[in-house]
């Protein structure tokens, strides 16, 4: 799984080059993240390309974002496909998740 | 009790010393005003302070300025000894929290006055907090005590007051809930199953909160049981008619309900499949709603009998409704109704009426879910004034007849199938043309079926490869459904726990997700030792 950082000031955008994030691919996510938790302290998590994420993919995200916070960081997500966004309120992950709608609000809502 | 003596003249500390010790004081020393805080700020300091005016160090007036700011620490009795008898110096004092003084020189009987004087206020004072400790402890009890009344209240409303909806029922579907006030109050339901097309719905609502309310509840339920199998057996088997039931209750309650001052409103209605009949008996219960989706209409079913416990005289007449293939009837307290924002008018029956026009068409346990919704979204608040209890009673709908298509496929047990079994499913769903489902509807049934084939692959085969899992699809007129067939382990769904909305856990999701994206899903075993997940998902109307 292929992902692509891009730095906007104190903001790590990840680009998540995937058509779906599901069981098969979930572990994959986690191990590719580690090292990118690791480096930045604030990640923006672009799903744009993501069509599909099941009940493993939104747990692999929950695991980065406990992580991200045991280290003071933080993670948001933004761009997702209406779809995307569905698995999350289906699993009521909404909720305990900072999702914004574009990149733009997503850097902005770190500034916050 | 501990006094202390502060003077810096070793002559009128020693006298009040001697004293003091002669009337029975336990006696603590100062000879100048830091060392008598010192001793008033140790474990078990004196309760009462006799100190001089002038000192080194800390006046008398600072050490008593100082104990008074000291708000958390027990009260000390204050009498300053002073040399200067001027009203100034007095406010002086005064002004610091002093209690009392002393003009010196002065004998033992002035000394003895103002000291009897403190010891009296110190005992009122330590009488008066026993008092208040004792009132905070009963009110705490008190609390404890309404607590635990709201929890048998919950449980009893849990046991006693609410019957399970029969599941597997011929020619219906039923679903109930019941989301309780933070009061509970004597909603109740119930249901009596007499044979495979015949069966009675029973509604309630009883005036009156907290335990009473729920036991009266309870009590009219088990009035209706009694009355039930009495007439069965006095008529030799044959099944009394509705307004049998009620009056034979009636007979029995109304004067009991009366003494209590305290009424019951309820809904007695029989559902027969075999006439496509419905037979309601109303005591002043809210207007049930009975939607024709043939007439794209709903119909408000109202007897006019009051309340039991009302009038004795009363005589309870049935109403009789016929109904169609897919009609459905909705029952409801008037927590629904009459529940209202802070400011503005209640939802109200024509809001319901117009809600279940349009949502009727959806399986009863998700109208009722959108008319909780919107109940919220009205009042704007997720708690309840008063319990909201719904019962939707769906009739089937005319048969659909066999499947349009079947199609299947096989599929080794890897994860990476996932994404195959996600297109077939797809595949399945755009070959037909009347587009049963909507993009949202379509995504989910993907997600519910991606869950159970995850499930197997992971946890009925536990990751082995070379293993197969046979996905098949049967499209009807109005629903989709998938059948999953392994060999695996046989999946069982309540062994799972919970999953945790808070983000403390990241499993349990997967079960929990499939029941919220689909109507039915059912994990059966085969004497083959072969397992299918059943998914089944209906038509949406929007």
């Amino acid at each position: 799984m292929e992902m692509t950082v891009e730095q906007k000031g104190d903001v790590s955008v990840v680009n998540v080059h995937a058509d779906h994030l599901d069981a098969s691919v979930s572990e994959e996510f986690k191990r590719e993240m580690a090292p990118l938790l690791e480096e930045h302290r604030y990640i923006l998590l672009d799903m744009g390309q993501l069509r599909f994420v099941d009940s493993a993919g939104l747990g692999a995200i929950l695991s980065c974002l406990r992580k991200s916070g045991s280290t003071g960081g933080d993670l948001k997500l933004c761009n997702l496909a209406k779809p995307v966004r569905a698995s999350f309120e289906i699993a009521r992950m909404h909720r305990i998740m900072d999702i914004l709608s574009t990149e733009e609000d997503g850097l902005q809502a770190f500034s916050r | 009790m501990k006094v202390l003596v502060a003077d810096d003249d070793a002559i009128t500390r020693r006298m009040v010393e001697v004293i003091l010790r002669k009337w029975g004081y336990e006696v603590v020393v100062a000879d100048d005003g830091d060392r008598a805080w010192q001793v008033l700020q140790e474990e078990d300091s004196p309760q009462m302070a006799i100190l001089d005016w002038q000192m080194p160090g800390m006046d008398g007036v600072e050490v008593c300025r100082r104990l008074r700011s000291q708000t958390e620490r027990p009260y000390v009795y204050v009498v300053l000894l002073t040399a200067r008898d001027t009203s100034q110096g007095l406010a002086e004092g005064a002004n610091a929290g002093a209690d009392d003084y002393l003009i010196k020189p002065f004998d033992p009987p002035r000394l003895k006055m103002r000291v009897n004087a403190g010891l009296r206020i110190l005992n009122l004072q330590s009488q008066l907090l026993d008092s208040v400790e004792k009132y905070k402890k009963a009110d705490a009890q008190l609390e404890l005590a309404r607590v635990r009344e709201v929890e048998t209240g919950a449980k009893i409303q849990q046991t006693l007051l609410l019957g399970l909806p029969p599941a597997g029922l011929q020619g219906a579907r039923i679903a109930a809930i019941t989301s309780p006030s933070e009061m509970i109050d004597g909603d109740f339901y119930d249901f009596f199953v007499h044979n495979e097309s015949c069966f009675d719905v029973i509604v309630g609502d009883v005036m009156g909160k907290g335990i009473p309310g729920a036991l009266i509840g309870a009590a009219v339920k088990s009035h209706l049981q009694r009355a039930l199998s009495q007439l069965i057996y006095n008529d030799r088997g044959q099944l009394p008619e509705p307004e049998d039931i009620i009056n034979f209750v009636h007979k029995d309650v109304t004067k009991e309900l009366i003494n209590l001052e305290t009424f019951a409103t309820l809904c007695y209605a029989r559902f027969d499949h075999a006439k496509m009949k419905a037979t309601l008996v109303d005591c002043g219960h809210t207007a049930t709603i009975h939607w024709q989706p043939a007439r794209n209409a709903t119909e408000l079913l109202k007897g006019d009998n009051v309340p039991l416990g009302f009038i004795e005289a009363e005589r309870y007449k049935q109403i009789e409704q016929r109904f169609e293939p897919g009609d459905l009837f909705f029952f409801y307290s008037d927590g629904v109704t009459e529940a209202q924002p802070v400011y503005g008018d209640m939802f109200g029956v024509d809001r319901l009426r117009e809600l279940i026009r349009r949502s009727g068409r959806n399986e009863p346990h998700k109208l009722i879910e959108r008319v909780r919704s919107a109940v919220i979204a009205f009042t704007h608040s997720e708690t309840f004034a008063d319990d909201l209890t719904c019962v939707a009673v769906k009739v089937d709908e005319a048969p659909v007849g066999a499947p349009i298509i079947h199609s299947e496929i096989l599929v080794p047990s890897e994860l990476g199938q996932l994404q195959t079994i996600r297109t077939f499913v797809s595949k399945c769903i755009e070959r037909d043309e009347g587009a049963l489902f909507d993009d949202e509807d379509h995504y989910q049934l993907l997600i519910a079926v991606n869950e159970a084939a995850s499930n197997i692959i992971r946890h009925a085969y536990q990751g082995q490869t070379g293993e197969s899992i046979t996905v098949s699809s049967d499209l009807f007129a109005d629903r989709i459904v998938i059948r999953l067939l392994h060999s695996g382990t046989p999946f069982d769904p309540s062994v799972v726990r919970a999953p945790s909305f808070d983000g403390t856990r990241d499993g349990g999701f997967g079960v929990y997700m499939i029941e919220q994206c689909v109507d039915e899903v059912q994990y059966l075993r085969a004497p083959d030792g072969k397992s299918t997940i059943r998914i089944v998902k209906r038509e949406t109307i929007r």
